[in-house]
């Protein structure tokens, strides 16, 4: 297992570096002032003109901005590592503690997408693999469809109909106004910023059952398209295994159905889906900026969808490099699961 | 070690190979294989590696039998050599199958012949072997639709020669029909459908002034209006006809769809056939470079995109052809990923193959066996990603239209027409669905296009899998 991991880990400066890459060579594009002006503290001051040009300038000799682009590149690769990702003129304030602030809320959103999600794709993809052809197979082939063509906001857009406007069971947005009054109190302990959690952690139950009901359309309209792809690639797993000979043989040794299920099946049949769902996590970080616009989250997807409105350039590279770290560390932590589950990989 | 003891191992060598090669006989029986990446066209290849080691096996034989059995041996030589042949140069199953069970008749004939001489006995078909019963190759089935090896060899007895195989069911025509299947056509009718709607637009639509692209306003008033003379879908917010917009949204869907999806196509399959053709360092360059792409998750990247570049340059088209090709362009660059991976898992299997090492080895050319062997199987699998692919462009394009970041005021778009609708979506208190028509028929569309492609994308898909029926 070891050399694995570090064989794993040794490429990913590589990877990191050609991200980086690419990342530069759109930033290159942009004329040299509009970059140095990424640095640019903004004030509420008015700046005299002189003013402005002294700090561009100044901006641009720190971060070497006139010198050959190997320098320029490796001085912004710096600079992200030292946690100077620029100042938004939007926000008033540097990007990555702007990032970081919206992050809880997107977390929250994520994890109480994938989690359901992968339970859900498993346990019904593994059910439809064992009834094949029966009742309950069709409707969940059905579902996993129309699950993948439904567009997700669309789908969003008339869940928030039904059962917000027609019905008011489930609204929009994080917390209600009585909770949100309750979590920016100050006998309120944010620890992580998940509301949920910290509902928990406060021992604040009703606050808790308040998140969970907001969370719960975002969450489905988020997921539906990821589960939809777990649950195929689970269920045609599972029937591949099934064809398997070890499975006839644990079976003509006279094994119980269900052990024969989890000692041989559900552990082979999960490799595909472990290693597509570190593919799925791209997806489910492009599906989370219309998510939280359809349903008015205050998370980075919104936030970045409305810094492209207003063209704020700090942001908008800020948000690239944030989302790309993500993916670059979700796809590892998978990789590293997918070695964990399957010995080949890691003995060849 | 004793002549005796060396002729049997030579027998025993020959009898594990007509054993291997029955089985693959009565596999070859069922049925032709339907695509190339099906493990059941090995046995093709595998079929024709044993009835040479077969033929090596006889000739082993041969060199230790008694002086009177060597022509029995010779002539079974022979025979077996012409089947083989006949098989590697078969273009029809049946033909194909026939000349392994040739193959498999003239060893068990010979083996029958003298090993009761030397004291050998044959391995019997036992069914821990395979399950299958002891059957004399009279009985053995030959292929789907002729019938039996013993009324081949009967028929060819009668006329003095081989057997002309009638081309019953060839595997083309099989493989068409397994294309009618209820999900494929319905994806294709719907596809159909919009294609009419936007082929004919100006007529349904006879656009107001020179841009058909933007929707034509009756007024100016803010409420949306519902369907009544004039507009048989009703107006939007502005007052924003509905069913214009709706049916010039097609051209933008199958323009944004056709042209992300040919794009990305064009570079996955360029990327794949070099990263998979030439191996080595090349290979595990691309690899990794393809690798850092698949850290872009296409939305934030396109995203990023948008926020780079349009205020300049490339936003120039945006005005002409409602249509921001940034967007179109960043869907290409951040998407060709996996067909690259597809096409370079093809281009990896073809080349493993036994009959490009045999290519090479006869003097072929890299351009050659580029030409004749690898490209005809590089879209193995392309169609079927082309086409799940095209349906979800257009959603994520009228994604981007959604959230406002593309397409101006008034854009003939499906996704923008959903971004003005979406106020009405709440309705009155008296009625929650009052203004359906703003924002269903947008719905309705989006849904069907993607709904209609992803049924070719999974059609396709089942009809080209042969282990789905």
């Amino acid at each position: 297992m070891a050399p694995y991991v570090l064989r794993r880990l040794l490429v990913l400066p590589v990877i990191i570096f050609l991200v980086t890459l690419i990342l530069f060579s759109f930033m290159w594009q942009l004329p040299v002032e509009l970059r140095a002006r990424i640095y640019v503290p903004h004030t509420n001051r008015f700046l005299l003109p002189s003013e402005e040009a002294e700090l561009v300038e100044r901006s641009i000799r720190i971060h070497g901005l006139d010198r050959p682009w190997p320098v320029q590149y490796l001085a912004w690769v710096r600079s992200l590592a030292r946690g100077d990702w620029g100042h938004s003129p939007v926000w008033q304030q540097p990007v990555l503690e702007g990032l970081l602030q919206r992050a809880p809320a997107t977390a929250e959103l994520l994890l109480a997408s994938m989690v359901p999600c992968g339970l859900l794709a498993i346990s019904l993809g593994s059910l439809a693999a064992r009834h094949r052809g029966s009742f309950p197979d069709h409707i969940i082939r059905a579902a996993t469809f129309l699950g993948w063509a439904f567009p997700s906001f669309v789908l969003g857009l008339i869940l928030m109909n039904v059962f917000y406007a027609w019905l008011g069971w489930l609204p929009p947005e994080r917390l209600s106004l009585w909770a949100s009054t309750v979590v920016h109190s100050d006998q309120f302990h944010s620890y992580t910023g998940l509301h949920t959690v910290d509902a928990l952690l406060n021992l604040d139950l009703r606050v808790f059952w308040d998140a969970i009901r907001h969370l719960i359309l975002p969450a489905i309209c988020l997921a539906l398209a990821e589960w939809a792809l777990l649950a195929r690639i689970m269920r045609s797993s599972m029937l591949d295994i099934l064809r398997q000979d070890y499975v006839t043989t644990a079976r003509s040794k006279g094994a119980p159905e269900r052990q024969v299920f989890a000692r041989h099946v559900r552990r082979n049949a999960l490799l595909p889906v472990i290693s597509t769902g570190g593919v799925a996590i791209s997806m489910l970080v492009s599906g989370v900026v219309v998510i939280e616009n359809v349903f008015n989250i205050n998370g980075i997807g919104r936030a970045a969808a409305d810094a492209m409105a207003s063209t704020d350039i700090p942001v908008a590279v800020g948000f690239a490099v944030f989302t790309c770290a993500v993916t670059v560390v979700a796809s590892l932590v998978a990789d590293l699961l997918y070695a964990f589950a399957d010995p080949r990989v890691r003995l060849y | 070690m004793s002549r005796r003891g060396e002729l049997h191992r030579r027998l025993v060598h020959l009898d594990l190979h007509r054993h291997s090669l029955r089985l693959m006989g009565q596999k070859l029986a069922a049925g032709p294989a339907l695509s190339s990446t099906d493990s059941s066209s090995l046995l093709y290849e595998r079929a024709l590696r044993f009835g040479k080691d077969c033929s090596d096996a006889l000739r082993l034989v041969g060199e230790r039998l008694n002086s009177e059995d060597i022509d029995a041996c010779e002539s079974t030589v022979s025979r077996v050599d012409l089947a083989v042949k006949r098989a590697s140069q078969a273009r029809e199953h049946t033909v194909f199958a026939a000349n392994i069970w040739r193959v498999i008749a003239a060893v068990e004939q010979f083996l029958e012949s003298i090993a009761a001489k030397y004291d050998y006995t044959t391995l019997a078909e036992s069914p821990a072997l395979g399950g299958l019963p002891v059957a004399g190759i009279e009985s053995a089935p030959v292929g789907p639709g002729f019938g039996r090896y013993g009324e081949v060899v009967a028929a060819e007895l009668q006329i003095g020669k081989p057997v002309p195989f009638p081309k019953l069911r060839s595997m083309r025509r099989w493989r068409l029909r397994r294309m009618l299947r209820p999900g494929l056509l319905l994806g294709v009718i719907i596809v159909l459908a919009f294609a009419v709607v936007a082929i004919a637009a100006p007529i349904l639509a006879p656009p107001d002034g020179d841009d058909p692209y933007t929707m034509p306003r009756a007024s100016y008033r803010i409420q949306p209006q519902p369907p009544g003379p004039g507009h048989p879908l009703g107006t939007t917010e502005r007052s924003f006809d509905v069913f214009h917009g709706l049916v010039w949204g097609t051209h933008i869907a199958f323009r944004i769809g056709l042209s992300v999806t040919i794009g990305r196509a064009l570079i996955g399959v360029i990327v794949g056939v070099v990263a998979g053709y030439y191996g080595g360092w090349l290979d595990a360059a691309i690899m990794r470079i393809t690798d850092a792409f698949l850290a872009f998750p296409v939305v934030p990247a396109t995203l990023v995109m948008l926020a780079f570049f349009s205020p300049r340059g490339l936003g120039r088209f945006a005005a002409a052809s409602g249509v921001d090709s940034i967007i179109i362009l960043s869907l290409i660059l951040f998407g060709w990923m996996q067909y690259a991976r597809l096409v370079r898992g093809n281009v990896l299997l073809e080349r493993s193959k036994q009959y490009v090492e045999a290519a090479t080895t006869l003097g072929a050319r890299g351009v050659h066996i580029m030409w004749r062997h690898i490209l005809p199987n590089v879209p193995q699998g392309l169609f079927v990603l082309i086409a799940s692919d095209i349906g979800a462009m257009v959603v994520l394009a009228a994604m981007f239209t959604f959230l406002g970041l593309s397409g101006r005021t008034g854009l003939a778009d499906w996704g923008w027409m959903l971004n003005i609708g979406r106020n009405w979506i709440i309705g009155t208190p008296s009625n929650a669905f009052q203004y359906w028509y703003v924002y269903l028929p947008p719905i309705a569309a989006i849904v069907l296009f993607s709904a209609g492609w992803n049924l070719i994308g999974d059609g396709l898909r089942d009809a080209l899998d042969p282990r789905v029926r």
